[in-house]
């Protein structure tokens, strides 16, 4: 998708979590090159979703900062019914695959997970982060090859 | 303080979402568009981060557009600088508080459940009257809580009147 690899944008994700910005926001901001949409909207656009959104526990904000940067990618008229249809089909694809790797992609459940009160694979953030992200890079490679 | 039912603003930006949903963008663009004016992002920008959310994302069925969407405007409209933890914890905690009056006028914040006494196949917009009345709820509490309640918001219409000559 650009001279920037999976593994280096996963870093990349990484970083701009450990330098304080949430799950969302990491997600989102990796994408930036790609996606052709200034820092600052993405930042405070995705910024509600951390925390599963402001620690309401639901959806991990790495999900939804993978599923906002997809539809950047996209840009679907999704008045036009059949390409509202194509981006759900693929923000289930990815959110399915995000769930088979990290168990669940509901915020509080992996969190149980990682506070081994739950059973599963107790990803930390991080490692939801850059999963996230690895996850819509090599659906976009997979989609390019074809 | 308000409950997210009563001002004139709120009822106007409730029938803008409503008008935007029955013209057939989903629950989330609905309640962002309605606030396109105050967001300082332009309409496809907006029509593009907020589509992935409908439908609970993407028809997961999991948190309502509407919700998403009204968080959304928080983001874009109050702009909190969320390395600094204060302003980070201000933004999620009034998430928490729309979430709240949302539930408390709605039963939940959740698709699914939300549709369980509606549920609705692929169909038209104007075959979801509970959604639309769910963009419209989501609409007024965003107007309440972000612009009517906050120094954020009032200096955010001050500039918008400015701007009008009014």
């Amino acid at each position: 998708m650009s001279d920037i690899t999976a593994t280096t944008r996963g870093e990349k994700a990484k970083q701009l979590y450990a330098k304080g910005y949430n799950c969302a926001q990491a997600v989102a901001l990796a994408f930036v090159d790609v996606t052709g949409v200034d820092e600052e909207t993405v930042g405070t656009a995705s910024a509600p979703f951390g925390g599963g959104m402001g620690r309401l526990g639901e959806v991990c904000g790495a999900v939804s900062g993978m599923l906002m940067t997809l539809s950047f990618l996209r840009r679907p008229n999704t008045l036009d019914p059949r390409e509202k249809a194509a981006l759900y089909a693929e923000e289930r694809a990815l959110a399915e695959e995000f769930r088979a790797a990290a168990d669940s992609i509901l915020c509080r459940d992996l969190l149980l997970m990682r506070a081994g009160r739950k059973e599963g694979r107790g990803l930390a953030c991080p490692d939801l982060v850059a999963l996230a992200v690895g996850i819509l890079e090599e659906h976009e490679n997979a989609r390019s090859n074809k | 303080m308000t409950d997210g039912r009563t001002t004139d603003n709120a009822v106007d930006r409730a029938a803008k979402a409503e008008a935007y949903f029955t013209e057939g963008y989903n629950c989330a663009q609905s309640v962002a568009l309605a606030f396109a004016d105050l967001l300082g992002a332009d309409e496809e920008t907006l029509k593009a981060v907020a589509a992935p959310f409908g439908g609970g994302m993407g028809r997961l069925r999991e948190v309502c557009g509407a919700v998403s969407g009204m968080f959304m405007v928080a983001g874009l409209a109050l702009r909190a600088d969320t390395l600094d933890r204060n302003e980070k914890n201000a933004l999620y905690a009034l998430e928490r508080e729309m979430a709240r009056l949302f539930a408390e006028q709605a039963g939940s914040i959740v698709c699914r459940e939300l549709l369980l006494t509606r549920p609705h196949g692929d169909t038209h917009n104007s075959q979801k009257p509970k959604c639309r009345e769910l963009v419209g709820i989501a609409a007024r509490i965003a107007e309440a809580k972000i612009f009517a309640d906050s120094d954020a918001g009032a200096a955010e219409r001050a500039t918008e009147e400015d701007g009008k000559n009014e």
